[in-house]
């Protein structure tokens, strides 16, 4: 079975600062990361794939995509998918599902999408659900742990958090699973798989979206960006001293103001 | 990735290791797995083949995390093993390279001796050809990774009559072989992870296959091995000083004093000035040297710069970011205090900074066609 892996990256939280009293995000460094659900999706596909079945991730947009698909191929995917268009950076979930779809075509047909259930980019968290409503696929999101494909047939087992244990959720091919953060430990590439990546130039393959055969209006967000607004600055808390009853005292003025 | 593994697995881990001087063999062997024990060496060997740059980026990394790790790996890599890849013969290096790569077997590099240190042809241990195999007497001093080693390079005397230049020979020994005995671990300053200890040959006997290179030039050999460990040895200090300036600009931000930030104070931003341009200088030579030992360049005076420079920008580094963290630098609760005394004996092993004086200044006048005898 082809597992497909959605790989959304965006910028590092660590690189940027934003600062209410100015009302701008300052980006102090050019540095990106895959959203880390999305790597856990990774692991539980490439679980799959030491069972024997084929794991190809996808990414969307400038060079740092290419970086987080050379990256998956060290750790193990058999294939990558650059769908290179650095004006993709600030895609939203409407023409990332349209580019994920052609993909799917692409590499012709997929039984599974995998792909983090939260995104840093909240508007990204969409695209499981969106993605498989427009494939008419069936769609597993809540807490999704771990994939099992049964040995015979079609049929998927998705384990899934439930209170403090778990439960299995079973469902057919194909099908779109978001898998949890932390739900599993995302494997450490060898490092001889990362030199053979990085010296191999055919490792990532690249398309563009005229090659997916996207028209500019399938491309066209869903959201329009009117402005921005800041949340006010924080105000500091007020430090309460003193014994314990005179603290308790103190706290419940402040909550009673 | 490997930041990633060395922030996530190493780091933790780093503080426990430096109490309790041991190692977490799990994590040893879990390295090992994912190939940093043969990162420069050939694929055909069992390596990840990136070269010295590769084995430079490694290096760094680990010392950034766990200076104690990266001193097993420094030492394991970059002087034992690096020694079998670079003048073993073929059918040493399928014996021994794959297990090394893979972690299985560790190495340990015996030059020093009570007294030979910085005059490496002072060697005395003896090896004396008898039928089919040398016999070695004698002793090793401060050698890393001497408790827990597989395997040995030794460099052992083999024609008194030459000296140490012509007749010294190179040796693998493996660590079972009867009349071989690692001491104690060394109590020392830092590096508590790393363990160092004497090796003992009591009629080690080592059977001529065992000869690392040619019977004479085992001399040669080594201080080919020490040329190209001092880059290495450069990346690793280049982490611990990088390491040492992320926590000044994390805590100068954090710390008030006088009602503001301590970063807004021009005594602390000269500090942080001077390390982040010592710190681009060492990076840019010591890469640049990587990149010189790759493509097949001379790199020796590079190399002994590398080292020099490092270890002093580090021990700099670290000294001044423990004066940014005042007396929460000297607490042994935070990294600072390990990270200064885990970088002091980088000026000292794999050739004091006296002897790269020495090795730069000889390279330069013979550069100009003036030889400087040793």
């Amino acid at each position: 079975m082809n597992i497909l892996v959605l790989l959304r990256v965006g910028r590092d939280p660590a690189s940027f600062t934003v600062n209410r009293k100015a009302e701008r995000i300052f980006v102090h460094r050019d540095e990106w990361r895959t959203a880390p659900a999305d790597l856990n999706a990774l692991e539980a596909a490439l679980v799959l794939g030491d069972a024997g079945h084929m794991v190809m991730a996808v990414a969307i947009g400038g060079a740092e995509a290419a970086v987080a698909l050379r990256a998956a191929r060290a750790m193990g995917a058999a294939r990558a998918v650059w769908v290179q268009d650095d004006a993709l950076r600030d895609i939203d979930a409407g023409p990332m599902v349209a580019v994920v779809q052609r993909v799917i075509e692409h590499i012709g047909g997929a039984g599974l999408v995998l792909m983090g259930a939260e995104v840093p980019h909240a508007d990204l968290a969409q695209v499981a659900a969106r993605l498989a409503a427009a494939q008419g696929w069936a769609f597993v999101e809540e807490d999704a742990h771990a994939v099992q494909v049964e040995p015979a047939g079609t049929a998927l087992t998705v384990t899934v958090a439930a209170g403090q244990g778990f439960h299995s959720v079973q469902t057919n091919e194909p099908a779109v699973v978001a898998v949890v953060e932390d739900a599993n430990k995302p494997r450490y590439a060898p490092a001889a798989n990362i030199v053979r990546v990085y010296n191999d130039p055919g490792a990532v393959e690249r398309v563009s979206t005229t090659d997916l055969g996207l028209a500019e209006e399938a491309l066209a967000r869903l959201v329009t960006r009117r402005g921005e607004r800041y949340p006010p600055e924080r105000v500091f808390g007020q430090v309460v001293d003193g014994s314990t009853e005179e603290v308790a005292r103190q706290l419940l003025r402040a909550l009673r103001a | 990735m490997l930041r990633e593994f060395c922030e996530q697995e190493l780091k933790p881990r780093a503080k426990e290791v430096d109490r309790t001087g041991r190692q977490v063999p799990a994590l040893l062997r879990w390295m090992g797995e994912l190939g940093f024990f043969g990162i420069p060496f050939d694929q055909k060997y069992g390596g990840a083949g990136a070269g010295e740059v590769g084995y430079c980026i490694l290096m760094q990394e680990l010392n950034r995390a766990c200076p104690s790790t990266a001193t097993i790996i420094g030492a394991h890599i970059g002087i034992a093993a690096m020694s079998l890849y670079l003048d073993g013969s073929e059918a040493l290096k399928q014996k021994y390279l794959p297990d090394l790569c893979a972690g299985r077997t560790i190495g340990a590099f015996g030059l020093t001796e009570p007294n030979a240190g910085s005059d490496a042809a002072g060697i005395q241990l003896r090896a004396t050809l008898e039928a089919d195999a040398y016999c070695l007497n004698g002793q090793k001093l401060w050698i890393t990774n001497g408790p827990i080693a597989d395997v040995v390079m030794v460099l052992a005397v083999t024609d008194p009559s030459l000296g140490a230049r012509g007749g010294a020979t190179c040796f693998v020994v493996e660590a079972n072989t009867p009349g071989f005995a690692a001491g104690q671990p060394e109590r020392k300053m830092g590096l508590h992870g790393s363990p160092t200890s004497l090796l003992n040959f009591d009629a080690v006997r080592v059977p001529k296959a065992n000869v690392l290179g040619e019977v004479g030039l085992g001399f040669v050999t080594f201080m080919k091995t020490l040329d190209i460990g001092r880059v290495s040895l450069g990346a690793a200090t280049l982490g611990g000083a990088e390491e040492a300036l992320e926590a000044s600009l994390r805590w100068v931000k954090a710390r008030s004093q006088f009602g503001r930030a301590i970063a807004h104070m021009q005594s602390v931003q000269f500090m942080l000035a001077d390390m982040a341009t010592e710190i681009e200088a060492l990076r840019a030579l010591v890469y640049r040297t990587a990149w010189l030992v790759d493509n097949g360049q001379p790199f020796v005076k590079e190399a002994g710069m590398c080292k020099l420079l490092g270890s002093e920008t580090a021990s700099r580094c670290i000294d001044r970011a423990l004066q940014i963290h005042g007396a929460l630098g000297i607490s042994r609760e935070f990294a600072l205090e390990r990270g200064w005394r885990d970088a002091r004996i980088a000026e000292i092993f794999e050739g004091t900074n006296e002897i790269q004086r020495i090795v730069i200044a000889g390279e330069l006048l013979h550069e100009r066609g003036v030889r400087i005898r040793p």
